[in-house]
């Protein structure tokens, strides 16, 4: 690992990378030509001395075959929180980077209540992704035999550090606290009692750190990790902005990651990721919890409010190539306002802008609507800002993803560490005696049933998310590219896999072929490509073939039905439609509907047993759309739901000996989502 | 006055008081310590808390195991609040200010103010999340001369060679596989199964041949250098194992799995292996702070209980 300190050292590496890279790059290539140039010679001499003329083989000769070309699937989280983060700190959480990447391989950890903690199955890779902003800052100013700690303005700092205020979008109430700390810290800058470097010291220090426990965890073909982190930015009425950070290696890093203080506004960010790209520095950022924006995280404007220019999609789109779906925080696909043909829109959602009780718009907030948007930009001959992938992560706040509804434990350590306290029990009374006799207290215990409960957004969280990957290996690299090719899926927590391909002559009998993946990658495109419109035959393009296959997580709910969302524009207006395109249990889709019939698939709420012998461990079909129009923009993305399960909350119920919440779902339909395939019309000069 | 001054008596006397001030100044036992057993709604509340994460019963013994874990909390918070950790700490205290701003909503005094308000009126000792944090803050401070010791490779070789029984690479398997559907064949899929083995071992079909007549499997027909652990991932509970009784160069099954039915090829099998001590080094240091950690903790806990006197405790 080395840390850039100078933009002319990087330079100088990026030179020097580049010399050794041209040179292996030159020496395959010779390589492979010496053996087309043997091949060719061969056959040129036969065919002098010969009395006829001799077909040329069609062979091609690659320098370098690609390895596992079919894709294996890897599952990950690209969203976790140590003891680094300042908010996780305050929440009671001492596990380090170390403790996550050990959790994620499979080892137990230490809960912040005390409990342990341990992945039902070991993860593929894992990226820690602590805020930027005050990196290792409150650990150090906690800790009164640190230099930093002994500073005047640390008085400041520490009331900042509280459990409930301290949250990266509380703005207004962040400033306010720093109004002692700001101008303390400042003035001891200018008159020389405050060493600056020192301060981000600090930071640097737990950087690197960070990127020490990356490098010590990372295996190449077993376990990978990312070096990453969190850029925690809001609007002024605390509409989420935050992205993780992606790097795709650690050779050479920057010596500090970008956060808020240096731009609030995102494309300051961009311009960062931009500026240590043609340094050699690859990565690519990943917004979350749109549901969460108040509209703003798809708007249509930049941060001034001014129409996207050419220069800002193209910027945008090149550095967030993915979303994150889902996560605990809730799910970001669509919302029911947004999208009433969808029986299915109403999953976990989680309506309140992120760290507040404060409604959030939908408009604005999430996935499907954005890439209808996008769609637009499209139909104008413009750049698509919004033509991304998806993936889901966990966001925890304790290292260690929480993404099993029977053994959920949230993410905000030990605020919301037992069932009472997640809101899925009765209140106890002296949890209760604590909280009634004030204002703002009453705000956290809601009445339902006759019983009181601790209340607010953590009811609303979910057991979410996994990333998925389909990739030639489990190391950086190959990982790294599939995020970049946008070959990606989303889960609720569940590992079900799902593939999702397009391409002209598919059909049902290519389902059955044992070589069915290299032909599709061979001859259509995969989940996160442009399919491009057939020649015209008659003044009309044929319609792609989409192939679909999902499995089952074999430790979860068998699966009910496949679908595909479809999304497209005419004259800038937006359409969207769900089909079911394969059913459990020897379902057909009703043609009109376009529904699956119900597989009956039940769960019984006294102890969440599911329904055995229905449901199916794999759906697969080759599909296609019946209302295609050669002339719409579009996108295809791939659904698959699992038979419904009990939630997390009515586990707690369950466990607890008490009915469900009556105001939460007692059951929910754990699903996958396949990143998008984009159909473009032909247009006039293409 | 001098001759007084020599006197044996008064000698014997000034001696006696000198040495009963000292001994009752100095060396006398400080006040005691003391703790509340958990009266018998704590022990309830216990239980229910057990029984809402576990799902049944606590047994007896695990209910003394949580009594006890409940004294060393409050011994615990007592260390910390001895140690004042409550006047230090900023999440105590933030916690602290926001109670006492739920309770007073217009009160205009300042963070201080109400932070010595919360101290005078005991809220620390009173509020759940304050008393949590002091526990956990009293473990890491018991825990950390521990965890500190300084650590050599000497010391961590050593460890090595104590555990390398429990450092070791498990059996592995290199497999083919051909995959009969439970969705395409339904209830045919364990017959079709069974005559896919049968004809791949009389016609001796290699594993390249046999895995063609299967039907398509989504990750793929060989596996290469997997642990039981990465196959039952793979396919499910219980195929590991089936998957581990075949045997080399041969076809085996059908093993079930929860997607259909599946004919095996071993093509190779590792014995387990002891991992090398670079592999596990990481692993070593964790371990070993974590044992210097605990070990600390428990000694210190241990003269800590012996300081304490419980009170309530039933005869």
């Amino acid at each position: 690992m080395r840390i850039v300190k100078t933009k002319n050292n990087g330079k100088r590496i990026v030179v020097a990378i580049a010399l050794i890279g041209g040179l292996v790059t030159l020496q395959s290539c010779s390589d492979a030509l010496d053996a087309v140039r043997t091949k060719a010679t061969q056959t040129y001499v036969l065919w002098k001395f010969g009395s006829e003329l001799l077909e040329m083989p069609a062979d091609i000769l690659t320098a370098h075959p690609e390895r596992n070309a079919k894709r294996s699937a890897y599952f990950g989280d690209l969203h976790v929180h140590t003891t680094y983060s300042f908010d996780a700190f305050a929440f009671g959480t001492m596990a380090s980077p170390y403790d996550a990447y050990r959790y994620a391989k499979g080892e137990t950890i230490k809960h912040p209540a005390g409990f342990d903690l341990k992945l039902r199955e070991p993860l593929d890779f894992y990226a820690v992704t602590d805020h930027a902003m005050f990196l290792g800052a409150l650990p150090a100013a906690a800790d009164t035999s640190t230099e930093f700690s002994k500073y005047d303005f640390n008085q400041g700092l520490h009331n900042f550090n509280a459990p409930e205020k301290l949250n990266t979008d509380t703005v207004q109430e962040r400033f306010s606290l720093f109004r002692g700390f700001l101008p303390g810290i400042l003035t001891g800058i200018v008159d020389g009692t405050v060493d600056i470097d020192k301060l981000n010291e600090i930071v640097v220090d737990a950087w690197a750190d960070t990127i020490n426990a990356a490098e010590l965890f990372n295996d190449p073909g077993t376990f990978t990790t990312f070096v990453a982190y969190e850029y925690t930015s809001s609007t002024a009425d605390m509409g989420n902005l935050h992205r993780n950070v992606i790097f795709k290696g650690a050779d050479k890093l920057p010596a500090m990651p970008f956060s808020r203080f240096h731009s609030q506004d995102p494309e300051g960010l961009w311009n960062w990721m931009d500026e240590l790209r043609s340094e050699g520095i690859e990565s690519f950022a990943i917004p979350h919890n749109s549901n969460g924006s108040n509209g703003q995280m798809f708007k249509l404007e930049d941060w001034a409010d001014d129409p996207m220019d050419e220069n800002y999609t193209a910027k945008r789109i090149r550095n967030e190539p993915l979303i994150e779906i889902t996560q605990i925080k809730g799910t970001s696909e669509t919302h029911p306002s947004l999208s009433d043909s969808d029986e299915w829109a109403n999953f976990e959602i989680a309506p309140y802008r992120v760290a507040t009780t404060l409604n959030s718009e939908p408009k604005g907030s999430y996935a499907r609507e954005a890439l209808l948007n996008g769609l637009n930009f499209q139909d104008q001959n413009k750049t698509n800002p919004y033509k991304f992938g998806f993936i889901g992560s966990s966001d925890t706040h304790v290292a260690a993803t929480s993404d099993d509804e029977s053994n959920y434990f949230s993410k905000v350590g030990l605020m919301d560490s037992n069932a009472m306290l997640r809101g899925s029990i009765p209140a106890s009374e002296e949890e209760l005696a604590t909280r009634r006799n004030n204002n703002n207290a009453q705000n956290r215990i809601k009445e339902v049933d006759g019983k009181e409960y601790i209340s607010g957004a953590i009811e609303t969280f979910g057991a979410s998310g996994i990333a998925g990957v389909w990739a030639e290996a489990n190391t950086r690299d190959a990982i790294y590219d599939a995020f970049r090719r946008k070959e990606t899926f989303a889960t609720s927590g569940p590992r079900m896999k799902i593939r999702l391909f397009a391409g002209y002559g598919f059909d049902n009998e290519m389902l059955n072929d044992e070589d069915v993946i290299e032909k599709a990658y061979a001859t259509g495109v995969a989940m996160g490509s442009d399919i491009l419109a057939s020649p015209q035959i008659e003044g009309k393009s044929e319609a792609p073939g989409f192939l679909l296959w999902a499995t089952q997580d074999a430790r979860s709910a068998p699966l009910q039905r496949l679908q595909i969302i479809k999304g497209w524009v005419v004259d800038g207006k937006h359409h969207e439609q769900i089909y079911d395109v394969a059913c459990a249990d020897g379902g057909k889709v009703d043609s009109t509907t376009h529904r699956c019939p119900d597989n009956g698939a039940k769960v019984s709420i006294s102890d969440c047993s599911i329904s055995e012998d229905l449901g199916a461990p794999e759906l697969k079909t080759a599909w296609t759309d019946p209302d295609f129009n050669s002339e719409h923009q579009a996108f295809y993305y791939a659904r698959v739901m699992e038979n419904p399960t009990c939630r997390w909350s009515t586990w707690d119920a369950v466990r607890a000996g008490v009915a469900p919440r009556s105001d939460l779902h007692a059951t929910i339909q754990e699903r996958a989502w396949s990143s998008p395939i984009w159909f473009r019309p032909k247009r006039e000069g293409e | 006055m001098n001759s007084l001054l020599r006197r044996p008596l008064l000698h014997f006397w000034l001696i006696g008081f000198l040495i009963f001030v000292v001994e009752r100044g100095y060396f006398a036992p400080e006040a005691v310590l003391e703790v509340a057993y958990p009266n018998a709604d704590q022990i309830a509340a216990l239980a229910s808390q057990w029984q809402q994460a576990r799902g049944r019963e606590a047994s007896a013994a695990g209910l003394a195991r949580m009594i006890q874990q409940a004294i060393d909390q409050s011994i615990l918070l007592s260390e910390a609040l001895r140690l004042g950790f409550h006047y230090q700490d900023s999440i105590v205290q933030q916690r602290l200010i926001r109670d006492m701003r739920f309770m007073q909503d217009d009160s205009a005094a300042s963070d201080v103010e109400l932070l010595e308000q919360a101290y005078a009126m005991s809220l620390h000792v009173n509020d759940l999340v304050v008393r949590r944090r002091l526990v956990q803050m009293m473990e890491s401070y018991l825990r950390a001369s521990g965890e500190n010791q300084p650590l050599t490779d000497k010391v961590l070789r050593a460890l090595y060679l104590e555990q390398i029984e429990t450092f070791t690479q498990p059996e592995r398997l290199s497999f083919s596989h051909a995959f009969v559907s439970q969705d395409r064949h339904r209830g045919k899929s364990l017959e079709r199964a069974q005559q896919l083995v049968k004809h791949f071992e009389e016609d001796e079909l290699s594993p390249e041949v046999g895995v063609s007549k299967g039907d398509p499997f989504i990750s793929g027909y060989r596996f290469s250098k997997v642990t039981q652990q990465q196959i039952e991932r793979e396919f499910g509970a219980g195929f590991g194992e089936r998957i581990f009784d075949c045997q080399v160069g041969q076809w085996g099954g059908p093993i079930r799995s929860v997607y259909g039915w599946h004919a095996v090829w071993l093509s190779e099998r590792l014995p387990a292996e002891p991992m090398s001590y670079e592999s596990v080094k990481s692993k070593l240091v964790y371990e070993y702070r974590s044992q210097t950690g605990n070990r600390s903790f428990e000694n210190a806990m241990a003269t800590l209980r012996a300081q304490y006197q419980i009170t309530g405790a039933p005869k």
